[in-house]
């Protein structure tokens, strides 16, 4: 049997309908081909399986919901260049991380203004009477110490050591007269927190400087009229009656 | 004539049997019959969709050449041929059920 013939019956095979009656030469040749007859089988079996599948059929409203989409598909090409940009997924991410570091900017911004240094320091208050550090701050230097020595903490940067007794802080003033006096002090809240207040002039007492005692040690740093600088540090008062009395004047 | 009627006897009194064959498909015929048409429609969708689509459109939704040469819009010759590769493809996947 010539392979031409047995292409071209498979071929009427292969096109016919699943059991539409071939032709007689058709026939003739599958009778005489075992090759061709087992193709025929194969494939008449090959098309039930197939043909056994149902066929998908489209849902009722399935044209209905198609021109819908259509319609809004044409709705979203006609939107602006600019509004289908920003809607975008790429532009969404885009400022899903600007407002990320942004937000962390602020928050180590917040966090730095926050932390206090470790020792308390001092800052002339807003509702004192506004005044330069370096003349105004500086103690008068009438008042002896205690043994005519300096007092212990007492650091000399630029001054002559026998200068020192000269050169007094306002507390040991104000304690010499009394303490200070109380509308002056203000309101101190915990030096961890917040370190400011802890220093105000006296408006009516020239020269006076009244300090609250903070939780945490205090250095004060000192000028006189030579230009000499000093620092005092002063240890932390521990009897713990500033809190206190602080919570009460509020 | 009614069901009762052949039931009973002429004078309405003798009870008779009637045996109505069942012919409802045996229970494994049928599991046989799901399982083959998971696996046809299993072997269908690895086809590549140029092959696919003329294969359902002939065999499944039983549409003629020219039908599904304008449906795909290409030659009713393009068909034949995708047709028949599609077949040949299957009976790779399926021979052990063809």
């Amino acid at each position: 049997m010539s392979g031409k013939v047995c292409r071209e019956m498979r071929r009427e095979i292969d096109q016919s309908e699943l059991r539409q009656t071939l032709s007689a030469e058709a026939e003739a040749h599958l009778a005489e081909c075992a090759a061709c007859a087992a193709f025929h089988d194969e494939r008449f079996r090959l098309r039930e399986l197939v043909g056994a599948l149902e066929p998908v059929v489209a849902p009722a409203d399935f044209d209905v919901r198609l021109r819908a989409r259509i319609a809004r598909e044409r709705e979203t090409h006609q939107q602006p260049f600019i509004f289908r940009l920003v809607m975008s997924t790429p532009a969404i991410a885009l400022a899903a991380v600007l407002v990320l570091v942004v937000g962390t900017i602020v928050f180590m911004n917040q966090r730095n203004r926050t932390q206090t240094p470790a020792v308390a320091s001092t800052r002339e208050d807003k509702a004192t009477v506004p005044v330069s550090p370096v003349p105004e701050v500086a103690v008068k230097t009438d008042v002896s110490p205690v043994n005519g020595a300096p007092a212990n903490g007492i650091e000399e940067s630029s001054v002559n050591p026998s200068d020192a007794p000269r050169h007094l802080n306002a507390i040991a003033k104000s304690n010499a007269k009394g303490g200070p006096a109380t509308n002056a002090i203000p309101e101190v809240s915990d030096s961890t927190v917040r370190a400011a207040q802890s220093f105000q002039l006296a408006p009516d007492r020239a020269g006076e400087v009244s300090l609250s005692a903070p939780v945490k040690p205090m250095v004060v740093t000192m000028y006189d009229e030579r230009g000499g600088s000093r620092k005092i540090q002063l240890p932390p008062i521990s009897f713990g009656s500033q809190r206190l009395t602080a919570i009460a004047r509020r | 004539m009614s069901l009762t009627g052949l039931l009973t006897s002429g004078q309405g009194d003798e009870v008779r049997d009637f045996d109505a064959p069942d012919e409802r498909p045996l229970a494994d015929a049928n599991l046989v019959d799901t399982e083959q048409r998971r696996v046809v429609k299993k072997a269908i969708s690895t086809l590549p969709e140029k092959y696919r689509a003329p294969l359902v459109l002939r065999d499944v939704e039983g549409k003629s050449y020219d039908e599904i040469a304008a449906i795909l819009q290409t030659s009713e010759g393009t068909v034949k041929s995708r047709i028949n590769r599609a077949r040949n493809f299957l009976r790779d996947k399926m021979r052990h059920y063809v």
